[in-house]
Parts: C-alpha cells; structure tokens; sequence
C-alpha cells in the first residue's frame, strides 16, 4: 500500500469576463436571437457587479479554504470593455490572499499584451496599485514553468494568449517544460478541447464551421504528463480523462452567468491533488457554487393550450427546471403553437411579479395552420402563397447563403422566417382583426 | 346531408319530443307562435356545431341578454341535451349531444349503433362533427343553410353587416369574421402605428429613428476606439519617456563625445531640414500664388460630392463587373427572348389584364353565341307554331296587325263581356237545376200528401167500424143481459170516443191541403225566387250579348260569336307572339353585347396584326390560347433564366442608383455653379472630369496652403523668424565642434572610444541637460493625464455604448423585419382578395344566373359585381340596381327575395360538392302572396330536387293557400312536419 506523501490544495475557476457585453449581435443558429434575452439595463448593470462579487467571493473561499494556489487558465475579463475599477478591486481581492500565490494565464478575451491591464506598467499610467507579489502571470505566448513559492514539489506550466499569436496553433503539440524537480506539475492555459461536449453541439449547429481556437485532444494532454491541467475558455465545465476515466484536467467553466448562454448553476473548482510515495498522483475535484443567483432558461410549449391552461404550463415548466423563484434571472422562452386567441407573453408578462426577475420572449404562433380551410377562400389561397414564397426564400437562402436583405422591397430577397411572420401577421388581421408585431417596441 | 329526425331530450321549452324529416322535399312545420319552432331550428344546427361561446362568454351574460347556450337550457331540470339521426357521407349517422357537458357521441346506424366519435375528432380531439359532415364552419353554415327570422329584409345573411362585407368575409374565410379589406386595413394601420412603448409610430419613422441612434453609437464607438489607441500610443510613449528619465547623470566622457556628436549631426540635420523648409515654402508661395484663381469650392459639398463620386465608381466597377458575368447568360435569354417575340407575332405586347380580357371575350363570346344560336332556333320554332313552318314576315305582321287591332277596340272588355255570359249562364243553368228540383219537390210532397190521405181514410174506416160496432154492443148488452151491464157503459164510452178519434183522423182525408202545408209553402217561395232569378240573370246575359255584338261589329265580324272564335285564336297566339317578340329581344340583346366584345376583340385582332380575321368566340379562343402558350414559354424561359434575370435586375437597378447618383452629383454641383450633362455617358464622363480638376485644384490649393501652415509648425518658428533661427544653429554648430575640438584635446582617442551600449545604459540613461528633462517631465505628466482621462471616458461609456448598439441593431432588425413582413402580408391580401373575388364572382353568377331563369322574378339580371357587391337589373331595363339601392330604396318584399336569392347562390356554390340541409325559420314574411308562390314553388321545383329543406312558419292560412295553388306532384314533395312524444 503506498503512503500520501504530498498534498496540493487549489482553487480553480475561469471564463469570469467581467465587464463583457451582457448582449450579443446578430441572431443565432436557430434564429432565436439572443437580444430577445438581453436583460434591461439597469438588471446587467446589478447584474455585472453580481459577477464581479462572485469573483471576489471565489478569493475568499480560497482564503478560507487555505488553499496552496489560485489558478485563473484564461478568462478573467474582456480587455476590450474592463474598466479600471474593476481591475482594482481584484488586485485588492487577491492582495488579500497574502502569500497565497495566484496563476493567471490570459486567455482569449483577456490576452495579454505590453498596454494591457495585466502589465504593472499600465496599471501606473492608469493611476492603479500593482498587481500584489503572489500573482504570477504568465506573459508569454510559449508554455513557461515557474515554481511554487513555498512548494518546491508544485509547479505550474503555463501560456498566455497574446494578441499576434496565431489562435489555430496546436498548443500541445510538442512537449511542456515541466520543472524536473517537481512532482506536480500542473498546467494552466486556455485552449480547446475537440472532444467536449460544447463544442461538438456547437459543430453541429453551425453551418459555417470556425476554426477551434488553440486546439488539443485528450491524448495530445495525456502525453504531456501534467499531474493536473487547469484549462480555461470554453463556459462548460468538463472534467478531461482519458480512455481508462484517468483525469486528467478540467475546465470548470464560467464563474458565473451573465447572458441566457451561461445557463444553470455556474461553479469554482476546489481540487485537491494527492501525491503517493511512488509518484502517483490522485486528484480530487469538488464544484462550489460562488453566485447568488443563476440564469434560467425554461422553454415552455403551449401547443394547443388556452390561456387558463398556459398559466398552470408555465408554473409546472418552471418548477421541474429547478429554478429558484426568488433569486433566478428566469427566460421564459415560449414556443409552440397555441390556439387562436390566445395571449401567452401576456400571460407570462403577467407573472413577472412572482418572480425575483422574469424575461418573457415569445416565439409561439397562433395555431391557424392545423385547422381546415376552404380551398376556395382568399384565407387558404393567401397561406398557399405565404408557404410557396417561404419555400422559396429558405431554398435561395441555402443556395446562396444570403440573409434577410431587408431592402424594404415587398418580397425581395427576404428570409422564409419574415415570411412566416407576414403568413401569420396577415391571418391575425384577417381572423382576430388585431396584429400583434413581435419584437418590436 | 340530410336530418333524418330531430329528438329533444331536454331542449328549451321541449323535453322527449322529435319531429321526422324527409329527403329532397320540402319539409314544412306550420304552427302557431310559441310551438317552439325556432327552437327546432337552433336545435338542428347546435346538435351539429354545438353553441360558441367564445362569442359570448358566461360573464358576460346579462340579466336581458343571455348566451345561446344558456338561453335553451331546459326550465324544467330536465337533461340539457339533444340527438338527431343524419345521413351522410353514406352513413346513418346518430348524433348525440350533451349540452351541459359539451360532449358529444356519434353512432354509426349501419352498424349496429356502434360509436364512431372517435372519426369526428380532430387529431387534438375538438369537435369537428359539424365541419365533417357539413365541410363548413359553424359560422359559415349559420351565413349560408341557415335563414333566421328577419335575416333577408335586411341581410342576406345573418349577422348585422352589410351584403358585400359578408360575401366578401365568406370568400375570404372559412369563419366569416372578417374580410380581406378589413385585414389590409389592419395591416396599413399596424405599420403606420407600431406599438413602440406606449407610443405608436409609423414603421418607416422608427426604422429612420433607429437608424440614426445606430449611426450615433457607432461614432460614439468609433471615437471611443480612436481614444482607446491614442491611450495605447501614449502609453507607448510614456514607457519610453520613463525609461529616459529612469538614468541617472554619470556619463562617459566618450558617451559626452558621441552625443555632442549626435548634438552636431542632430544641429545639422535640423540646419538642413529648416533649409530645406525655407525652400519649399517659396515653392509652396509660388505655387499658391498661381492657384489663387481658381475659384474656392464649399467645403461642406467636397465631402458629400467625394462620397457621391466614390459610390458612382462602385457602381460603375459593379456594372461593369455584373455585365461582364451576366453577358453570356444574358445573350442567351436575349436570343431566346428575342426569338419567342418574333414567333409570338405580337403576342407579347399583350399585358396580363390583355391576356386576362381575352380570355374573357373567349369564355362570354362562346356563351352568347351559342345563346344566339338557342335563341334562333327557339324564335324559329315559335314562328312555326305561330304561323305555321313557311310563315313569311308579312303574314307575321298580318296576325300581329289583327292582334293589334283586336286590342285597340276593347278585347279585354270582350273578354270580360264573355266571362260574365258565361258565368251568368252557368248561373242561370245552375238556377234551372235549382227550378226543376223544387218542382221535383213539390210533386214529391204530393203524393206523400196522397199517400198519408189514404192512410189516415183507411184508419179512420176501421176504427169508426170499430167505434159503431162497440156503442151498438153497449146497448145490446143493456138491453139483453143484465148480468153483464155493468160492462155496458165503458164500451158505450170506448165507442163513443172511438169515433171521436175517427172524426179526427177522417179531416185531412176530407182537406188534403192542411198536411205538409210549411213545406209546400217553402217549396214555392223557392220556385218564386229562382223564377225571378232567372229572369233578371237572363236580362243581363241578353244586355251583355248586346254589347258583344256591338264589339264584334266594331272590330268588322258579323256576329258574336265570330269574335268569340277570334278572341279564342287571340290567346293562342298571343302567347306565342309574346314569346317570339320576347325571343327577338333577347336576340337583338345578345347580339348587342356580341357587338361590344367583337368591338373589344378588334383591339386585339389589330394587336396581332390580323385585322381581316372573322371576329368570332373561335377566333377569340384561339387567340386566348396563343396567348397562353406564350405566357407559359415566357414563364418557362423567364423560370429557366432566373438568375440571369434576378441579376440582370440587379443590374438594372445598379443603373437606376447610378442615374441616382448623377442626378444627385447634378443638383450638388448646381449649389456652386457648375452643371453637370446627363446626357450622355461621354458628357458626364466630361463632367466628372471637370468636378474632379476643380475639386483636385482646390484640393491642391488647400493642401499646399496646409503644407504651409504645416511647415511653419514643422520649423516650430514662424516662417518670417525662419532665417535668424537657421543663423543661431549655424552659431551653435560652430559652438559644438569647438567642444569636440576641446574634448579631443583634453581626452585624446576620445573619438574612438566605444560609447556606453544601450543594454549598459538601459533605466539609466539620463537626458542631456535639465530643459530636456523638464520638457520629458511635462509630456509625462500630460501623457499620463491623457491616458487616465481617456481610459475614465471609455470605462464609463463604452461598454454601455456597445451594448446599446446590440440592442439598437436587433430592434432595428426587428422594426425592418415587421416592416417588410407587414408589407407583405398587407400586399399579398389585397392581390389574392381581389383575384379571389373575381373567381368568386364568376362562380357565383353562373349559379345565380341559372336560378333566376327558374324562379321567374321581374329580374333580368341578379349577379354579384367583382367587389362581391349585389347588383339587379330589372326587365326591359339598362340601368343596374346598385347594392346600396337595394339596401335603400326597394320595398322591404324585394330586397327580402334579391337577399334570399342571393343566399341560395352562396348556399348552392358551398354546398355543390356535398349537398346540404337548407334550414329556414320564417322566410319571405314580408313577400306578397304571388312573390311567395313563386319563391316557394322554386323551393319545391329547384331547391329540394338538390336540398333538403325545413322550413318554419306560423302562417297556417298562407300555406293551406299554397297547398291549394299547387298541382299535385307539387303538393307531393310538400311534407307537413309535427312533433310527437319520443
């Protein structure tokens, strides 16, 4: 039986970005567009300081739980929008670790370069203290070791992602100074793992693939020999094994939820890694939830439901998806088709005030289409033609990859989802003599 | 479909009753108010579709007014519901329906009752039993099969809208709630008041408005990202100025060397640059000087014309770009297009509403010529009839003359004159038959008289024998045997009164006249009275006979009864004068309207460049097809080179931008004087020319005044100081090789020494003399101001501003997206209604046409108009009665049957593929009694030889009338319905 010879005690967490958008551009893959989502203004403002506390909450954990580091593998803010506060008030968080020794390695949206806010140097000009002596950041885009201050056993290998460094390149691909003397060496960088599972889903939701950025497979990992590799800049935690279950790293994803893509509780990792007599190393990963609240998305179909029934819909949807009433930002995505008549966002809109924070975003239609037409009435030649120019307009949007041009040019180069609004647009004026614009206003 | 029977479990006022139907008759339920027949009538169609009560919910029932549910609930308790057996769909069908559950069964008779509700579910499981057997909505059945009370005086159908918006909403949806008009009306005003907040704007404002928030955030953004790399400049400079400042003063006397070497060399490049500046600025004077004629250009316009000039040369490059690919796929469609035109002779200057209208011609002249021809081979059978086969024109006119001639002197009193003959003679007739049966009568009672007489003679005889005989024994017995007179005196009373009763009996036989006497006397006063009856009756037919006479010999006939043969032979062929005269009025009609669309066809004709063509339907269809041929190649050539086409109007459209372009480049350059010819491509191609020579003047003569001003702040002095200062670094430089001179001396080999490396130097490097370093000091300190300012600005504003412009690009995404999606909707409506109304329209007016000739009404012409509005025309008139005249101006009894004729006209076009029950509760109440004849005899002789009709009315006496009006395989599809017990 071997004996526990070494024990490392860490704190991981990554992909916090703070001070990033709480908005995104442009629709997504489903055409369920995202800024349906974005909260309102006042709730991101409340929102990002929430994030900023879970991060200040995360270095108290890790003050409490004494651990031996902090490791940060990419993520920590969006160089573009961080602010000097912000900056700040970590340095102030992590200077109250006192010796504990912080890793950072920048990752993609936090990348590091000689003006950035990682650099000392900046942070004088811009009237800020420096980063405290137990941070170590990693400059350089080639992995380096550097040594435990007080470990001589523990080493961290790390990267940072700087601005001109070519994004495709397979990090790990060639072999990771490890220091020989230490007999855990843990990796700490941002890059892509293949094989997890969000980026798979992602690969199959797009049409236009992306390059993975800094990409590696689990077996490109394992050669490397890292006890432990902490990895940052995909927003899913994942634990990364090898074909036997051996672990042998993690992401453990966003910190905490900003926008209806970080969904569910969102976690820090608070690992330990044990070391035997003959070099083995166990190590023992445990999640700790950090935020006081999560974004929730619950979909909700109301297919063929009337009004009385969508209430009792949406309160047993809400109820099975876990989400706290009081302290969840909670989405209400509504989809399906309901029958004529029928309001489900008002519905929804009306049960704001059970709830700690509601978003209600309505995809549903009316459910004309599953009743029987006269084949001789304008109601059934108008839905023939709708569907004919929808058809139409998806088939020309696949051939060319064309977008809703929008020219304002009844029937020019419009998308089959504009017309599907203007099919049912057309029969709620004809049926209920009322139109209810979507997404506008 | 047809309702077989009708059973009321618990229904309104009715519980446990049912009422029989039967098949293509009509079926009659005559009876006095509060029978409960519209009760009946609700019950048909809500056992079918069930009671909406989305129309009117519980709530909102009101003490006077309650929901059509609740009105039929039973008062007695009883079970709330009703069956009713139907067949259709070639079933028998059992129908049972729960009003108080709102649940219903269905039963499938042929089998064994079995249940079958399962099939008239929908995949959901609503209710669907009415629209699968009926193919209609509820409300649809309700508007077209089902006639309330009061709906045809003002209404066609039921509801409260007018004629042509419930046509129209029944053309337009299966649930005829509204119409497409009404529809385009809701979308205009949708996008001209977009619900925004809790304001409304029109689509294009808001899109413009949040447009100009778009281009705001992204200045705001750009300026931010201009901020952000003048921090990392400064940056980048204040990092070097700190390591500048960072060294300290020890130096090497060699490093001293070198660096008033670098002093010199830094002197003479300066000397030379000021040199070098003064040049230029007197070549840079010169020049302006012979710019400064050319006149200054605004501006503000260089910019807009730049901006103009450059999307011009887009344009143009993709024009060029566009023509270059598209001209291969572009010759082709030319020559294929060029090549169809050529073939087509013409046919392709025909428009759609062309080709439509010919179309048209083709259909309508086809149906009137074949009408003419009908109509000349009825006017020659009628002829015949009238005057035998060979009849001539003149013999026509001869009998028509004599006709004439018959009515100008009074043949309708002849005719009166000899109706009154007849029915007095028939009188007098009936009054003989009358005379001779009272004298039957008389004779009859005399000889009953005769007979009583010798009864009462015969009695009289036996009994007064009798009487004697008894008196006589009396007194014998008196006399002979005393024993026995006590008997005596009572048979000397029976004889006495015996004969008293002889006597009695024995006077009629004496006086006859006192029996029957009453009836003899009523007898004769009878006689008397026909007697003078006749008398008066025969007077009168002589008077009238008289004046016959006098008429035949008025009109050139002997005698009366020569005209009584003439007024026969009169209205034979009156009739069929009528006939023929009505004949040739059609015909002259029909060749009229032919007239008109040989008229319109010419236009044609001469289109294609065949004026001698025979202007016939045949010539017309042949032309409608040519027509269609080529509209089909055209179509196929123009689907085949689609996307040569989508780019050739891409091109097009390039073109119009860049007309745009020039016009606008046009009126631009009009604001300074100058004008620029559209005419041509070469002239504005000169243009352009000429803008760009004055503009690049111009801008010539801005840069050079710029590169003035730049080169006195280049030289950091004024231009006019510019010499003295070129004397003091001339002074200097002399200064500083004294110094090396000095260096060298004191320090020889100085020169050769290597200076202190960069590395060695590094933080340490300390700034030649304190000006320097108070100078670096300052540009620090302002760096540093530069970089805290900025970064300040874009932490407070930048993320905001970047997720404001996500945000305003996805409402305006969205507002483009309503817009166009409105448009569409709005656009697309309006063309199909339209289109869908015509079609209606066409369908409609053949049934209605087709009805009208059967019902025999004053109307030459019912028919809906392309709106759908309902349109009549009288007999032998031109003018069209306009809907809003029916509605306005007819009698309440006209506008009743136009409305009733048209709801048939619907009810028949809906139902021609599945024949349904026509329901009726109280029809044509406002009708005369010849209009309702007529209406009911369509009803019987059309309506339920294809439906089954069940009508409701409380006019018993009308209808016994119109029993009796009808013949009897009239009378044998009339079934009088009542309920009884279930």
């Amino acid at each position: 039986m071997t004996e526990t010879v070494g024990k490392f005690k860490f704190l991981q967490f990554s992909d916090v970005l703070l001070d990033s958008k709480l908005t995104h551009a442009g629709m997504n893959n489903t055409n369920l567009t995202h800024n349906n989502f974005a909260l309102p203004r006042e709730e991101r403002s409340e929102r990002a300081r929430e994030i900023l506390e879970a991060t200040i909450n995360a270095f108290s954990l890790a003050k409490s739980e004494k651990v031996d580091a902090v490791i940060i593998p990419g993520g920590l803010w969006d160089n573009v929008t961080v602010t000097g506060f912000t900056v700040n008030t970590l340095i102030e968080a992590v200077a109250s670790l006192g010796d504990i020794p912080v890793y950072i390695a920048p990752g993609h949206r936090d990348f590091y370069t000689r003006s950035c806010l990682y650099t000392n140097d900046m942070l004088s000009a811009r009237g800020y203290r420096h980063w405290p002596a137990n941070v170590h950041i990693f400059t350089s885009e080639h992995f380096a070791a550097v040594a435990h201050p007080h470990r001589n056993d523990v080493a961290f290998v790390g990267r940072a992602f700087s601005k001109a460094s070519r994004r495709t390149e397979r990090i790990l691909s060639g072999k990771l100074p490890k220091l020989a003397t230490a007999k855990i060496n843990i990796g700490v960088f941002a890059g892509t793992l293949e094989s997890h599972p969000s980026v798979i889903a992602d690969a199959s939701r797009q049409q236009v693939q992306k390059p993975l950025v800094y990409p590696f497979s689990e077996s490109e990992l394992a050669n490397q020999g890292l006890t432990y590799a902490a990895v940052g800049n995909i927003k899913e935690a994942y634990q990364i094994t090898t074909a036997d279950e051996k672990l042998l790293g993690a992401y453990a994803g966003c910190l905490a939820g900003g926008t209806f893509d970080e969904l569910g509780p969102r976690y820090a990792i608070l690992g330990e890694v044990e070391i035997d007599s003959s070099g083995n190393s166990v190590v023992n990963l445990l999640p700790r939830e950090l935020d006081v609240r999560r974004m929730m998305l619950v979909t909700v179909d109301v297919s063929g439901l009337g009004d009385e029934d969508i209430h009792d819909e949406i309160l047993v949807n809400i109820e099975e998806s876990g989400a706290r009433t009081d302290c969840d930002i909670i989405a209400i995505n509504l989809e399906g088709r309901h029958k004529p008549g029928a309001n489900p966002k008002q519905i929804a809109d009306q049960m704001a005030g059970e709830f700690y924070h509601l978003l209600v975003v309505d995809n549903t239609r009316a459910d004309y289409l599953a009743e029987r037409f006269d084949q001789r009435t304008t109601e059934w030649k108008y839905i023939e033609a709708m569907l004919e120019m929808k058809t139409k307009a998806e088939r020309a949007k696949n051939q060319e990859l064309g977008g809703d041009s929008l020219t304002g040019i009844p029937g020019a180069d419009v998308s089959g989802k504009t017309v599907e609004d203007a099919l049912y647009y057309g029969l709620d004026a004809l049926r209920t003599k009322k139109v209810i614009v979507k997404n506008v206003g | 479909m047809w309702v077989e029977r009708v059973e009321l479990t618990g229904y309104g006022g009715i519980q446990g009753e049912s009422v029989l139907f039967a098949q293509e008759k009509l079926n009659l339920m005559v009876e006095p108010n509060e029978y409960g027949k519209s009760t009946m009538a609700t019950a048909i169609w809500s056992i079918l579709f069930d009671f909406n009560d989305e129309k009117q919910a519980v709530g909102q029932e009101t003490v006077d007014h309650l929901s059509q549910r609740e009105a039929r609930r039973p008062k007695s308790g009883a079970t709330y519901s009703a069956r009713m057996d139907v067949s259709a769909l070639d079933r028998r069908l059992t129908i049972v329906r729960d009003f108080q559950s709102k649940t219903f069964q269905v039963f499938d008779r042929d089998r064994n009752n079995v249940e079958v509700t399962h099939q008239f579910k929908s995949a959901s499981g609503e209710d669907e039993i009415g629209l699968k057997l009926t193919g209609m909505t509820r409300e649809l059945f309700l508007s077209t099969c089902f006639v309330g009370q009061r709906e045809l005086d003002e209404h066609a159908f039921g509801g409260a809208q007018d004629l042509a918006t419930l046509v129209q909403g029944i053309a337009d949806s299966a649930s005829p709630s509204g119409t497409s008009a009404q529809a385009v009306r809701i979308l205009g005003d949708t996008l001209n008041q977009l619900p925004v907040g809790n304001r409304k704007v029109k689509a294009d404002n808001l899109i413009r408005d949040l447009e100009l928030v778009r281009q705001d955030l992204l200045n705001k953004i750009r300026a931010f990202e201009r901020d952000r790399q003048d921090v990392a400049a400064s940056f980048d400079r204040l990092m070097i100025i700190n390591r500048v400042l960072s060294g300290d003063s020890s130096r090497f006397k060699a490093t001293e060397y070198q660096n008033l070497k670098f002093q010199l060399n830094d002197a003479q490049g300066r000397l030379n640059k000021l040199r070098e500046i003064l040049n230029r600025h007197k070549e840079v004077s010169l020049r302006i000087s012979q710019l400064s004629a050319v006149e200054a250009f605004p501006p503000d316009l260089k910019r807009p014309i730049e901006d103009l000039l450059e999307r011009r040369a887009h344009k143009a490059g993709e024009i060029e770009r566009i023509t270059l690919e598209l001209s291969p796929q572009q010759g082709l469609y030319e020559e294929k297009k060029a090549s169809l035109i050529s073939r087509s002779k013409g046919l392709d200057t025909f428009s759609l509403d062309e080709i439509q209208q010919v179309a048209s011609i083709a259909g309508t002249m086809s149906v009137i010529e074949e009408e003419i021809n009908d109509l000349k081979a009825r006017r020659k059978s009628e002829r015949e009839k009238l005057a035998g086969a060979e009849a001539s024109e003149a013999e026509i006119d001869e009998v028509r003359k004599s006709m004439q001639s018959l009515e100008a002197e009074g043949i309708e009193n002849a005719r009166s004159y000899n109706s009154l003959i007849l029915a007095f003679q028939d009188q007098i007739t009936n009054g003989e038959r009358a005379l001779h049966q009272s004298r039957a009568k008389h004779k009859e009672f005399e000889i009953k008289r005769k007979q009583e007489g010798e009864k009462k003679r015969n009695l009289a005889i036996v009994l007064g024998l009798t009487s004697i005989i008894m008196a006589v024994l009396a007194v014998v017995l008196m006399i002979t045997v005393k024993q026995a007179a006590f008997i005596a005196p009572v048979l000397l009373l029976l004889g006495i009164l015996g004969m008293a009763g002889t006597a009695f009996i024995a006077v009629p036989v004496f006086k006859p006249e006192v029996m029957y006497a009453s009836d003899f006397q009523s007898i004769e006063a009878d006689k008397l009275r026909i007697i003078n009856d006749l008398e008066e009756k025969h007077n009168t037919v002589g008077a009238l006979e008289l004046k016959l006479d006098t008429l035949a010999r008025k009109v050139g006939l002997a005698a009366r009864a020569d005209l009584l043969t003439r007024l026969d032979q009169y209205a034979v062929q009156a009739s069929k004068l009528k006939e023929l005269d009505l004949i040739d009025q059609l015909l002259d009609q029909k060749q009229a309207t032919l007239s008109k669309f040989k008229a319109d066809l010419t236009v044609f004709v001469n289109k294609v460049g065949k004026p001698n063509a025979q202007l016939t339907a045949n010539t017309a269809k042949q032309l409608s097809q040519g027509l269609s041929a080529y509209t089909e190649e055209a179509k196929t050539l123009e689907q085949t080179f689609q996307d040569a086409n989508s780019t050739s109007r891409k091109l097009s459209q390039l073109k119009e931008e860049l007309d745009d372009t020039d016009q606008a480049l046009g009126n631009i350059l009009q604001k300074v004087g100058m004008e620029l010819d559209l005419s041509s491509a070469d002239a504005i191609a000169r243009g352009l020319d000429e803008i760009s020579e004055r503009i690049n003047s111009h801008s010539a003569y801005s840069k050079l005044a710029d590169e003035l001003s730049s080169l006195e702040n280049e030289s950091g002095t004024p231009i006019a100081e510019l010499p003295t200062v070129v004397k003091g670094l001339e002074d200097y430089q002399t200064r500083v090789i004294q110094q090396l001179d000095a260096l060298r001396s004191q320090f020889p080999g100085v020169e050769a020494m290597p200076p202190v490396s960069e590395e060695e130097t590094e933080g340490e490097e300390a700034p030649q003399d304190l000006a320097k370093v108070e100078g670096l000091k300052e540009e620090r300190e302002e760096l540093l101001q530069r970089v805290r300012t900025l970064s300040g600005n874009c932490d407070e504003q930048y993320l905001t501003c970047l997720e404001e412009l996500d945000l305003t690009e996805f409402k305006l995404h969205s507002a483009k997206r309503a817009k166009v999606a409105l448009e569409i909707a709005r656009d697309s409506l309006k063309r199909l209604s339209g289109e869908n109304y015509i079609d209606w329209a066409t369908n409609l007016n053949n049934i209605g046409k087709e009805m009208l000739s059967k019902l025999g009404l004053d109307y030459e012409e019912v028919r809906f108009d392309p709106e759908l509005r309902l349109v009549a025309r009288r007999k032998n008139q031109k003018e069209d009665i306009s809907s809003a005249e029916i509605m306005n101006q007819l009698s309440i009894g006209t506008k009743e049957q136009l409305h009733w004729l048209a709801r048939m006209i619907v009810a028949r076009f809906l139902s021609r593929q599945n024949s349904l029950p026509i329901i009726m509760d109280e029809p044509f109440s406002e009708a005369d009694d010849d209009r309702f004849l007529k209406m009911m005899r369509f009803l019987i002789n059309v309506i339920a030889k294809e439906h089954q009709i069940i009508l409701f009315s409380c006019h018993q006496q009308r209808h016994s009338w119109l029993r009796s009006q009808l013949d009897d395989p009239e009378k044998g599809r009339l079934l009088f319905c009542r309920r009884s017990k279930s």
